[in-house]
């Protein structure tokens, strides 16, 4: 891409410009940054009679009214139209702003929303970007060659304080609706997945998948954020991972999933479920926010988080069950999370979601008083109310929370076999080895006649737990 | 293409001071119109104090990367992705001074995973300092955790001392660091501080065991002393004073930027 974009341009545009900052000594003005609160940047989807293509207006002083050095209010509305465009598509188109203008040799931009730095040079200016009108121009051109959907862009800068004022107020409502939406994607609407492998550094082996409703463990990467990452850099740490066929839509086995993480954790990582703890969960770095540890007496789910200093039910402290779970490993029944998965409609739903949860340190409970369904809120135990799993099962029994109803058929008929989905851990192990694989091909217990395999994990000490699989599932 | 000037050695020998030096000799007698960028990368962050600058904690990088970690507690989903939120407060930290840039470090606080904050700065500040000239660094003895993945290759390395024995064993260890993490050391070489004669033969073999060549001798000043005690900054320090000339040279022969 050169100039020739727009004829006669005063200056080169290309992508070769786009890392350049413009220092203040090089600057003739600055629109927005730390020193301006009114400014912004929104793009619309219109319909098509509704823009006038390629019309750019400037609201308030133009370029050569402004004194040089200082910083000025901005504001940019970029209105698109074309048949095939949907408002859905405003968020990603307003985020190429900033490539484009960055494109412009002697433009710098910085930043999104009502959030944005702006510098255009002083050699620029005196070669002749010596008007708003031109990076319009620039800006619908760049639009349209990029996204040949688009059939017609208007651009309008607003430099006048009040009219900026105006407009950001509205610009921020349309913020608003669009995290609005962000918040309620789900993970059925989008053909990728992202993965991010940042924490391998010290959990080798350990790869996140970060989807719509099941942000990464540290609760630092939602989807949104990896998908920008992976776009700028596909190859890097943060990868895109196209899902593939669904396995199984209550666990969230994905195909692409499993090839990836397969791939991406070198071989240590067959498969995984995204919406459970058990089995396959996802590996646990170190970086969650929070763990969830099954209580195989009770047959609940607790969740520690970082900020707790006590402990748990089962005796450990968060930091003693992230050393348990930590360093990139799968293990069934222990699983880190962040407290923003925890407010996805996919939290654990293959083990029950909410209606398994029987523990929470009080304060993250009041935490997530909005998420947790009304009448679960009371019969979940905190700290407060118990300390060991002998109380938290006479508690549960007592408010009648929904894992009461087998604890109480279980006291009746107490031989009865476990359940079968989730293995019972033991005890955990004070000083956990990596996980080693031993395949037995064990003596079936009388009944029936399957073949089954026999995982022992961390059998250097003793064998803390055994997993029962039905060969071939 | 920038050069990297990282300062470092044991605590109290002068980092801070020599890095000062540099900075004064680079603005007032180097080429103009060169790009510089000052870093304070030494979690005790006193660089601002000696040059003058009123240190403003919120402007600082560890700052930055807290509050953002505070923000990812309240635990939402935004459709704008937080590496661009990230960058733009990085870029807003970095403070624009008359003849050169400045970035103070700071700490990070709060515990939990700093993993995809410390990538994103990385990858700014990498960004960043792409754009400069000339990178002043004064940097701590460890070059801790997130240092080392900044200063990925330094051009010059230079290790101050003083006359103690701990301070080249401070030397060594800084090397061995250097070498165990994979930083690129193009140039390295010490700067002996609050030189007095007397001490020469001792300093000469203590360099000498370690096989790293002295750049330079910067005497003991009583004028810095002064001027530090009287929080006065060491840009006002007068051309003539034989310390300042010491760390000139360094510059001019050693490193070759004036
Ligand atoms: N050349 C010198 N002459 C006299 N005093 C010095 C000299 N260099 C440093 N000092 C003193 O040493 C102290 C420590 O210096 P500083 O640069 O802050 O050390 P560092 O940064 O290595 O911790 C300062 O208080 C300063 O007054
Ligand atoms: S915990 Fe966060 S930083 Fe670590 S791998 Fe997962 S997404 Fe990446
Ligand atoms: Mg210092």
């Amino acid at each position: 891409m050169s100039s020739s974009i727009v004829p006669g341009f005063p200056v080169d545009i290309g992508p070769a410009y786009e890392g350049q900052r413009i220092r203040r000594p090089d600057m003739y003005v600055e629109f927005g940054g730390p020193k301006i609160a009114q400014k912004f940047e929104l793009l619309r989807v219109k319909k098509l009679e509704e823009v006038e293509d390629e019309k750019v207006e400037v609201i308030g002083p133009d370029l050569p009214e402004l004194k040089e050095g200082e910083s000025y209010p901005i504001g940019i509305v970029i209105e698109v139209a074309g048949a095939k465009l949907t408002p859905e598509l405003e968020g990603v188109l307003e985020r190429r702003i900033h490539d484009f203008l960055n494109y412009i040799d002697g433009v710098m931009h910085v930043g999104s929303r009502a959030d944005i730095w702006i510098r255009i040079s002083k050699k620029a200016y005196s070669k002749g970007l010596n008007t708003l009108k031109l990076i319009g121009l620039a800006l619908i051109k760049l639009f349209k060659k990029t996204f040949p959907m688009i059939e017609k862009a208007q651009v309008k800068f607003i430099t006048d304080l009040e009219k900026v004022k105006e407009y950001l107020s509205e610009a921020m409502k349309v913020y608003e609706e669009r995290d609005k939406r962000a918040l309620a994607l789900t993970d059925e609407e989008v053909d990728t997945f992202y993965g991010c492998i940042l924490c391998q550094s010290f959990a080798p082996g350990h790869v996140c998948i970060i989807t719509p409703e099941r942000p990464s463990a540290c609760g630092a990467v939602s989807w949104f954020d990896a998908r920008a990452a992976a776009m700028i850099d596909p190859k890097g740490p943060i990868f895109p991972v196209p899902k593939g066929k669904c396995l199984d839509p209550v666990k969230g086995e994905y195909e692409g999933v499993n090839e990836k993480v397969k791939e991406k954790s070198l071989g240590n990582v067959e498969k995984v479920y995204l919406y459970s703890m058990f089995d396959y969960p996802m590996t646990s770095c170190g970086c969650f926010e929070a763990v969830a540890f099954y209580i195989p007496e009770v047959d609940g789910i607790g969740i520690v988080h970082r900020g707790f200093r006590g402990k748990t039910p089962i005796g450990l402290t968060f930091g003693q069950l992230a050393e348990q779970v930590g360093g990139g490993r799968q293990v069934s029944g222990f699983l880190g999370i962040s407290i923003l998965y925890m407010r996805s409609r996919k939290f654990l739903i293959a083990d029950g979601g909410w209606k398994r949860v029987v523990w929470l340190p009080s304060e993250l409970k009041e935490k997530l008083k909005d998420v947790i369904p009304p009448d679960l809120y009371d019969k979940i135990a905190t700290e407060k109310d118990v300390s060991t799993v002998e109380e938290l099962k006479k508690w549960l029994i007592e408010k009648g929370h929904p894992v009461a109803e087998k604890l109480k058929a279980a006291e009746a008929a107490p031989p009865a076999a476990p359940p079968a989905a989730p293995p019972a851990p033991a005890a955990p192990a004070p000083a956990p080895a990596p996980p080693t694989a031993v395949t037995v091909p064990a003596a079936a217990p009388a009944a029936p006649q399957v073949p089954i395999r026999i995982v022992l994990h961390n059998a250097r000490i003793y064998i803390k737990r055994v997993v029962v699989v039905k060969k071939g599932t | 293409m920038s050069i990297l000037i990282a300062v470092s050695g044991k605590g109290g020998v002068g980092k801070t001071v020599i890095t000062a030096l540099m900075l004064k000799a680079i603005t007032e007698e180097g080429i103009e119109d060169r790009a510089i960028l000052v870093i304070d990368a030494d979690p005790d962050a006193n660089l601002a104090d000696v040059l003058g600058i009123p240190l403003d904690v919120k402007k600082t990088l560890g700052y930055v990367a807290t509050e953002f970690k505070k923000e990812l507690e309240k635990a939402s989903i935004s459709e704008v992705d937080k590496a661009t939120v990230l960058q733009t407060r990085v870029l807003e930290v970095v403070q624009e001074l008359p003849k050169f840039d400045f970035l103070v470090m700071w700490r990070t606080e709060g515990e939990g995973c700093y993993c995809f904050v410390n990538a994103v700065l990385s990858n700014v500040l990498e960004w960043l300092m792409d754009q400069y000239d000339i990178i002043l660094a004064d940097c701590e003895a460890g070059l801790e955790h997130f240092n080392r993945r900044v200063f990925k290759a330094i051009d010059y390395l230079v290790l101050v001392t003083d006359q103690s024995k701990a301070s080249f064993d401070t030397v060594k260890r800084v090397l061995d660091v250097v070498h165990e993490v994979g930083i690129r050391v193009r140039n390295v070489g010490i700067v002996v501080n609050k030189f007095r004669e007397h001490y020469r033969e001792r300093v000469t073999k203590l360099a000498s065991e370690i096989g790293v060549e002295i750049w330079g001798f910067v005497p003991y000043s009583e004028a810095i002393e002064e001027f530090m005690s009287e929080a006065r900054s060491l840009m006002e320090l007068p051309r003539d004073e034989a310390a300042y000339v010491a760390v000139k040279e360094v510059l001019k022969k050693k490193i070759g930027i004036l």
